[in-house]
């Protein structure tokens, strides 16, 4: 008699789990022993909020500009011979440093950059970015940063029209990242 | 020389300081009284009022001055002293001089003590020693008051002078990195900073406090300013800025108190504009950075 109810108990648990499963895809098949695949889909939201984690390196900014009044003519009451030009110029006559943006976030960033000139000074200002979108630092080696540094030049040129001028801010550098 | 006793009178109204004693005598208002025309009493000489070596020191100034009139031919040829008799009162003897002996500012008449029926000797004593503690307790309130008003009227102390770089207050609202062990670089003559931060700001309009975070790690060689902002239409429009978040800190609440612009629940696009200070010379760094593409998001 236990024996039989046991076997009785056995199939009524068996058909249950048959019906479970079928129930899920709308599969009426009640048969024991019958195989069925069905695919479960899970979905996760992710709502942590991203930190990102930005270095921004920059120099002095700071540029000279060596100007030479020329030589005085006592006949003319003028100088002659003016010249000047930027410290450190290349052969094109500007003058750069260079600003790193650097991302260590588990995210995309990018990087412009723009100048705002305090007034008419003679100074000339041209900011330049390059490799400025930079990608998730995920999985990058933290030894190579190449492919997550964005490099700002910043060039100078001109004449300023103060040459009396002593550590004047001609402007402002913005770094925007989005 | 005549010897003069001093008489006692039951209507005596003044009492004058001999010594250790006191002399009993009538006022200048009670021989006023007494003697309203003027007329019908004697003065009989004065007496200076002094002890033992006062006494003393009062007679050789009078024979000092025996000599002076001597020398200037005003004293009788056999003058040899100015002094006309002995007035005795209690236990003491005073020297008595003519009348007017001690005329002048710096001897006053303490009263008149009788020696005889309507018959007064006047008594003195010097002004000197009054008038040196007046002198001196107004030269000290002079002084006081001029010193006084020296203080008073001195001008303020120079303002020191403000520094070129005054440098932003700390915001009060931050609070120290934990665990931040990161080495502080040296800025040298530029600078190297990390900005750590989220790209959401929560408004509360009610608090008027938004919520936000950014942590400026012990290595930047700069302390930090954030501003927040809504983008509208290519426009930004101002919300918060906090006091300055050093090296090491971190701020997530920003104050709305001085927003330009009123706002709806909602939400809305931001922008912070991130400023680097120098902490020790408070120069403002001539590079300065936004942060783009921040979620703003305004309850009520």
């Amino acid at each position: 008699m236990k024996k039989l109810l046991a076997i009785l108990l056995a199939v009524v648990m068996t058909c249950t789990l048959v019906f479970s499963v079928s129930a899920a895809d709308g599969d009426t098949s009640t048969a024991a022993g019958q195989n069925d695949s069905h695919e479960v889909k899970v979905t996760v939201n992710d709502e942590t909020e991203i930190v990102y984690n930005v270095d921004i390196q920059w120099t002095g900014l700071s540029f000279t500009y060596n100007y030479d009044k020329g030589d005085w003519q006592s006949d003319s009451h003028t100088y002659e011979n003016e010249s000047g030009a930027w410290a450190g110029a290349a052969l094109d006559g500007k003058v750069t440093e260079t600003i790193k943006v650097i991302n260590h976030s588990n995210a995309p960033v990018t990087v412009t950059g723009a100048y705002a000139a305090n007034g008419s000074t003679g100074v000339t200002v041209e900011v330049t970015v390059a490799n400025g979108s930079l990608p998730t630092a995920e999985d990058v080696d933290p030894g190579n940063l190449s492919s997550l540094t964005a490099t700002v030049t910043v060039a100078v040129s001109g004449e300023p029209t103060d040459k009396t001028a002593n550590n004047a801010v001609v402007g402002n550098i913005n770094i925007t990242i989005g | 020389m005549a010897n003069f006793n001093h008489i006692l009178k039951t209507d005596y109204d003044k009492r004058v300081k001999l010594g250790k004693e006191y002399v009993f005598c009538y006022s200048k208002k009670k021989i006023k009284e007494l003697y309203p025309s003027g007329a019908g009493y004697s003065l009989s000489g004065e007496a200076h009022l002094g002890t033992g070596k006062a006494q003393d020191k009062f007679d050789e100034k009078q024979r000092k001055r025996l000599e002076r009139l001597k020398e200037s031919g005003k004293a009788h040829a056999e003058q040899q002293t100015l002094k006309t008799g002995d007035l005795r009162i209690g236990g003491h003897v005073l020297g008595v001089y003519p009348k007017d002996t001690n005329a002048g500012f710096l001897s006053k008449s303490n009263g008149y003590v009788a020696v005889g029926e309507n018959q007064f000797i006047s008594i003195h004593s010097s002004r000197v020693p009054f008038l040196i503690t007046v002198g001196a307790i107004s030269a000290a309130i002079i002084a006081a008051v001029a010193i006084i008003l020296a203080l008073i009227t001195a001008p303020a102390p120079p303002a020191p002078p403000a520094p070129d770089n005054p440098l932003p207050v700390i915001d009060p609202n931050v609070v120290p990195n934990e665990d931040d062990t990161s080495e502080k670089k040296p800025i040298d003559s530029g600078g190297s900073v990390s900005l750590i931060y989220t790209k959401k700001a929560e408004l509360n309009l009610t608090a008027e406090i938004a919520k936000i975070y950014y942590k400026n790690p012990n290595s930047s060689s700069h302390d930090t300013v954030i501003e927040l902002y809504i983008v509208s239409d290519g426009n930004t429009y101002f919300l918060g800025r906090s006091g300055r978040v050093p090296a090491g800190y971190t701020i997530q609440e920003l104050s709305l108190a001085e927003r330009e612009v009123e706002l709806k629940a909602g939400q809305y696009e931001g922008l912070y504009k991130i400023y680097f200070y120098n902490p020790e010379t408070g120069e403002k760094a001539i590079l300065d950075t936004n942060i783009a593409g921040v979620t703003v998001v305004v309850t009520e």
